[in-house]
């Protein structure tokens, strides 16, 4: 094979807030992949595309401040640029930002790739000030620098020939790199000497000795495995001669950072506050800052049930509905159980869910849009000192919101959290969040049971959820999690006009991550309930959920529950909104209008425990899929169910056996 | 520059304090995020904003980084003039 057509294979780095993403969208459009990293709740994007009658492999390594092994995502990072050796990286550095963005090239130029770099986001850097010369930064740094504005995008295919360039001449690339001081110099030689000749391919023996005298962990331990003991020794020796060395390395690169730009960046005297600190002035104010929140907030809910709810509603009467019919229709000369279970089991379980796609994609829009400009890190900021309560910091925040729509996303989002202990926590508290089903069952069961003091009741009930999660939250704080302490460092970027194209591969992602487990995950617990609630008798009233539900009738009893409100409860385990589906089949049986049914025979204490539990209880399969996913352990994902179980049975019983107290 | 004053914990600086940073006392992952985002020994912060035992924001290298309390605690300085 020729070089021409093998594939290029180029990765993508950069610090977070850089626009990195928008870089990626530009370069690769919609023939991107998105997956995880192997064995990771890391996002993995790459996408492959022709360039020159070229094949170019292009692949988007995660956000990273530097190629330490303190996080996931820098791990992955430095291992896919040693192990897979790509033809040349590219690093995006925001322009506005530049001081610290290139603290990632000073690490990466320790690795043997040649390096390109990216100076994105030049209009951004331009309305803060601050104005930067490609020309003299490449000078100095011996690199080539192309300026891009991904967003228009201009100057991306600049940069990406540019790569491909100085892919094709690897050997030529002699760049200036950060160096260390005499004293340390020597000692970096000592140790890679000793080091030398163990360390094995695709390792190189300097940045070995580099990350060793960083007091890189992982590295320590591998370094442990390769070297004789004897060598070992003197290579500890080294190390605890050197105990600040890491300090030195660090402020080293930053120095060697500003020699770099300080001829290349001019700052407008600070006469007047840039765009973003003038923002910052009403968004981050202590009163005013919270009322913005809560107006976006508001919004942000007040879009989704005006605009979504109504489609979901369109979806399920207009969609849905029609095709069960059809199908009893078509398939009336098969055997009822079949129709029956194309109707209710896949139409009325994993159909139902897929029109809650409009308030997903409503919700992902808005959230993108915020992500976008920058603001969401804002509500991290605000929220922090109320979430520290819990033992979340503020980044968890954002992920409850997401809740609110579906709880399934809202576990996904956990990922911004970067300590594990941090992150199982926010997954654990997350299905408690009203997601939008439970919405829908209160607005369906409220008015039957209350009455005109519906609305208050259904407002009850979600500050009933919410007062559950805080309290829970600072109990597994001060008992699981006691000595797992969240530490909350983050950066808050500048603000930026947000890209449409950004916002709509965000939602796009997101959404067909959902569509995907509705197919498989949903379908598949949505078919093992409508077994179990046809079979053996062909109707639900003699079925072996129904004969469960008498089973644990003393259970229920406790909760005000007859077996035909548990059965319901049970069902909800597939969708939420499949409990008013039951409740329908099972009263439906014996009359004719459910609500009627319902305020007939269910008394208020009944209701009121019904709807307290279905609020609490154990989320829907997709969301557990979810849960197992993301922790990567059935142990706590049935922590979480049983947990759930318990709150849920608990607070059903209370309210129940209060109300009859009261009303006594 | 005052060496005199010994090292306040950044959370006891008052909004427009300029600050040297002087020493990093949290664990080995937190100090390591810290320089990360730009928070080094010998490096300098500006104080934008603080929040009753809340988050810290500070300016670090042209770009603002919110800190939490607790983890304001383990960042040592001292005021610059």
């Amino acid at each position: 094979m020729t070089k021409n057509e093998a594939v290029l294979r180029i990765a993508l780095a950069g610090q977070p807030n850089v626009g990195k993403s928008t870089v990626f969208n530009m370069l690769t459009g919609l023939s991107q992949h998105v997956g995880n990293w192997a064995g990771k709740t890391v996002e993995r994007k790459e996408g492959s595309i022709l360039f020159g009658g070229r094949r170019i492999q292009i692949v988007d390594l995660p956000g990273t401040y530097g190629l330490t092994a303190s996080s996931a995502e820098e791990r992955i990072a430095r291992d896919y640029i040693i192990r897979e050796k790509p033809d040349v990286v590219i690093v995006i550095a925001n322009a506005a930002a530049i001081d610290r963005n290139l603290y990632l090239l000073a690490e990466l130029l320790a690795l043997p790739v040649p390096v390109v770099l990216g100076l994105n986001m030049m209009d951004v850097a331009a309305s803060e000030g601050v104005e930067v010369m490609p020309v003299v930064l490449e000078a100095n740094l011996g690199l080539p620098v192309v300026p891009v504005t991904a967003v228009e995008n201009a100057g991306v295919a600049d940069l990406l020939s540019i790569a491909v360039a100085q892919a094709d001449d690897g050997a030529e690339f002699r760049p200036a790199r950060p160096e260390l001081s005499v004293g340390l110099g020597r000692t970096l030689k000592k140790l890679s000497k000793l080091i030398e000749t163990c360390v094995p391919h695709p390792y190189e023996a300097e940045w070995v000795a580099l990350k060793l005298l960083e007091g890189d962990m992982e590295i320590a331990t591998l370094a442990r495995q390769w070297t004789r003991e004897r060598d070992w020794q003197q290579v500890e020796e080294l190390l605890t001669a050197n105990q600040d060395a890491a300090l030195k390395i660090v402020g080293g690169r930053y120095f060697w950072v500003d020699r770099m730009v300080k001829a290349a960046v001019r700052r407008a005297p600070r006469r007047e506050a840039s765009l973003t600190e003038r923002i910052d002035r009403q968004v981050l104010h202590p009163i005013a800052g919270i009322i913005i929140l809560f107006l976006v907030l508001g919004f942000t809910f007040a879009l989704t049930f005006s605009v979504a709810w109504p489609l979901q509603r369109l979806l399920e009467t207009g969609v849905i509905l029609p095709l069960r019919e059809l199908t009893t229709v078509v398939f009336s000369g098969a055997p009822p159980a079949l129709s029956h279970f194309i109707a209710d089991g896949i139409l009325g379980g994993a159909g139902l869910v897929v029109t809650f796609l409009p308030l997903l994609l409503v919700f992902y829009a808005i959230f993108g849009f915020l992500e976008d400009t920058g603001y969401l890190a804002r509500v991290a900021y605000l929220t922090d000192r109320f979430m520290q309560r819990m033992g979340l910091h503020g980044k968890s925040f954002l992920p409850f919101c997401l809740g609110f729509g579906c709880n399934v996303p809202a576990i996904m989002g956990a990922r911004v959290i970067e300590s594990p202990a941090g992150r199982l926590l926010t997954i654990l508290l997350a299905p408690l969040v009203p997601c939008s089903a439970r919405f829908a069952v209160l607005a369906f069961l409220a008015p039957v049971f209350f009455g005109k003091y519906a609305i208050w009741a259904a407002l009850g009930l979600v500050m009933v959820n919410i007062a559950v999660l805080a309290v829970l939250g600072a109990v597994l704080n001060h008992t699981f999690f006691r000595n797992e302490r969240v530490s909350f460092v983050m950066e808050l970027p500048l603000y930026h006009s947000p890209n449409p194209r950004t916002i709509g591969l965000f939602m796009w992602s997101h959404t067909w991550s959902f569509l995907r487990r509705a197919s498989t995950m949903i379908l598949a617990v949505s078919t093992a309930v409508w077994l179990l609630a046809y079979f053996p008798g062909g109707s639900i009233n003699t079925s072996y959920l129904a004969q469960l539900g008498q089973m644990l009738e003393p259970i229920g009893h406790l909760l005000g529950f007859d077996w035909r409100l548990t059965v319901a409860l049970f069902t909800s385990f597939v969708a939420k909104e499949n409990a008013i589906a039951t409740l329908g089949v099972i009263y439906g049986a014996e009359s004719g209008s459910l609500a009627g049914a319902l305020s007939h025979s269910v008394t208020i204490a009944a209701g009121l425990s019904f709807l307290v539990t279905t609020m609490l209880f154990i989320p829907c399969a997709a969301t557990v899929a979810a849960m197992r996913q993301e922790t990567g352990s059935w142990g706590w994902t049935f922590f979480s169910v049983g947990l759930l179980l318990f709150i849920a049975t608990t607070a059903g019983a209370i309210s129940y056996q209060a109300t009859n107290w009261l009303l006594a | 520059m005052s060496a005199i004053i010994p090292s306040l914990s950044l959370d006891q600086i008052g909004p427009g304090g300029r600050v040297i940073l002087r020493a990093l006392r949290g664990d080995r992952e937190l100090q390591s995020r810290l320089m990360l985002l730009g928070l080094f020994v010998g490096g300098t912060a500006d104080v934008v904003q603080t929040r009753r035992r809340g988050p810290t924001l500070i300016r670090v290298r042209n770009t603002l980084v919110a800190i939490g309390y607790e983890e304001a605690k383990t960042i040592l300085v001292d005021v610059y003039e």
